[in-house]
């Protein structure tokens, strides 16, 4: 992956096994994020960014020509590092993907937003208040809200960047179980700075730094026998 | 002698693949002092506990060879000061896993103290039991300790003092070198129990004195095995590799 002339990314070969989640863990500025985004092309919006090689999703290389990005990004949510709700109802949030989908019929629509929610591990809780603005929510809340309108779109895979670094404990452990959960129906991509989170919610970790790839393992070995010297170095906190 | 020198030189790691050693590489650190402080002060902690395992051994076969109750009993009492550095190795190692969460060498380093302190803990028991025999055998005003107990001894002091380097160093190739001699121990130790049933079958004997010698040798004979024990899991420090029940190393 490039930027104008600069190579962000190098030569980064890996496989995520379905329905497993995969971390993706370095220093700020080693291209974990840049990576994640190439997953459903969200670099594509940068001007003068461009990608070399194949990215295969269930057999489609995402970066072929002719690719339909609307559906692309139906099929690779992504939820961000800080919530980003819309200012509308909890309900309005989560059916705006459907909607855009052209789901119109209301029975279908109140079944997605409901199943949606109950995946997101919120619908307990707003059950009673889906007219009620989105932003009205706790930044735990409206983080999982978030993931529920990524969910809405039934993707197959979810890139999460961050997503538990602007929550307080609780709800961080949340959405950490929340991620253990959905790995069993979806692919998890998740870009963190916090170690123990890779280690806790994911099943393989991929360590890059200054846009390589240095090591990728399933992540308890990843955290108790790393085999590159990088690596180890960057998880025992020794790195430079 | 307890691990690397220097204040803010700290233990890193992968292995380096430095000519005729395998010792684990020693590097500037970036990170928590406060961490590489901590982590340097349980290696200190627990190197000062090999060392009075270490004389608490020496002592317990000196009392046993010139049949020194008083140094006998010495050892028997220094056994409390083990038991309570045991302890604070131990709390000193949890704390270390609950405050900072280590990984990689780090936590391999951590569980293998957690686990080797209980090793070098029993070795102190055996020399303790071993020392336990004296004050029968001063009964025995021939006796004579066998010259195979002598080596068997010999041999143990010797691997004990390579095992405490072995860990001490985080040393791949002594901790080797340990799992190699522990055959030579077996062997005397069966070699001196069959001695000692023959004597007590011939009657001609102090059985009294026969069995102490089979107890010390016993005592001993455990002490190589937790000597293996360590080495084993200095190797697992070393390489992340648990070899701990392959025979071929």
């Amino acid at each position: 992956m490039f930027y104008g002339a600069h190579e962000a990314i190098k030569s980064v070969s890996l496989q995520m096994p379905r329905n497993q989640s995969v971390a993706m863990i370095g220093p700020s500025g080693c291209g974990k994020s840049t990576f994640l985004r190439s997953i459903n092309r969200l670099n594509d919006l940068i001007p003068g960014c461009r990608v070399a090689g194949e990215l295969m999703i269930g057999g489609q290389n995402v970066y072929a020509d002719g690719v339909d990005l609307v559906s692309l990004r139906r099929r690779v949510g992504l939820v961000f590092q800080k919530p980003n709700p819309f200012p509308k109802s909890i309900y309005d949030n989560v059916a705006f993907g459907p909607r855009l989908q052209g789901v119109k019929g209301r029975g279908v629509l109140d079944e997605v937003v409901e199943d949606s929610l109950r995946k997101a591990a919120l619908w307990e809780e707003v059950k009673d208040r889906l007219k009620a603005s989105a932003l009205g929510l706790s930044g735990g809340q409206q983080q999982r809200l978030c993931i529920a309108r990524a969910l809405a779109t039934k993707p197959a895979v979810l890139l999460m960047d961050e997503p538990a670094s602007a929550l307080d404990p609780i709800a961080t452990s949340k959405i950490e179980d929340l991620i253990d959960e959905l790995k069993t129906s979806y692919t998890i991509v998740i870009v963190t700075h916090n170690m123990q989170q890779a280690a806790r919610v994911s099943d393989w970790t991929a360590f890059f730094y200054m846009g390589k790839l240095v090591e990728y393992a399933p992540t308890n070995a990843m955290f108790t026998t790393p085999t590159q010297k990088q690596t180890e170095d960057y998880i025992t906190g020794r790195f430079g | 002698m307890i691990g690397p020198p220097g204040p803010r030189t700290i233990f890193c790691g992968m292995p380096q693949n430095r000519a005729g050693t395998a010792r684990l590489c020693i590097a500037k650190s970036t990170m928590s002092h406060h961490f590489v402080d901590r982590l340097e002060e349980l290696r200190s902690r627990a190197g000062r506990m090999t060392a009075l395992v270490q004389q608490a051994v020496e002592q317990a076969g000196e009392a046993i060879f010139s049949l020194d109750a008083d140094l006998a009993q010495t050892v028997i009492d220094g056994d409390a000061v083990i038991d309570d550095e045991e302890v604070k190795v131990e709390k000193a190692a949890i704390d270390l896993l609950a405050l900072y969460q280590p990984a990689a060498s780090d936590l391999r380093l951590i569980t293998t103290i957690i686990k080797v302190n209980l090793d070098f803990e029993r070795i102190a028991d055996c020399a303790v039991n071993a020392a336990q025999r004296v004050r029968p055998l001063t009964h025995d005003s021939d006796y004579e300790p066998p010259n195979d107990l002598r080596l068997m001894f010999n041999s143990v002091v010797s691997t004990l003092r390579d095992t405490n380097k072995a860990f001490n160093l985080l040393d791949d190739t002594v901790a080797r070198l340990v799992l190699r001699g522990d055959d030579v121990v077996d062997a005397l130790y069966h070699q001196i129990v069959q001695d000692m049933l023959a004597l007590m079958e011939s009657g001609s004997h102090n059985a009294n004195t026969d069995l102490s010698n089979i107890m010390i040798a016993k005592n001993l004979e455990r002490i190589g095995d937790h000597c293996t024990n360590i080495a084993e899991a200095v190797i697992y420090v070393h390489s992340g590799r648990i070899i701990r029940h392959l025979h071929a190393v």
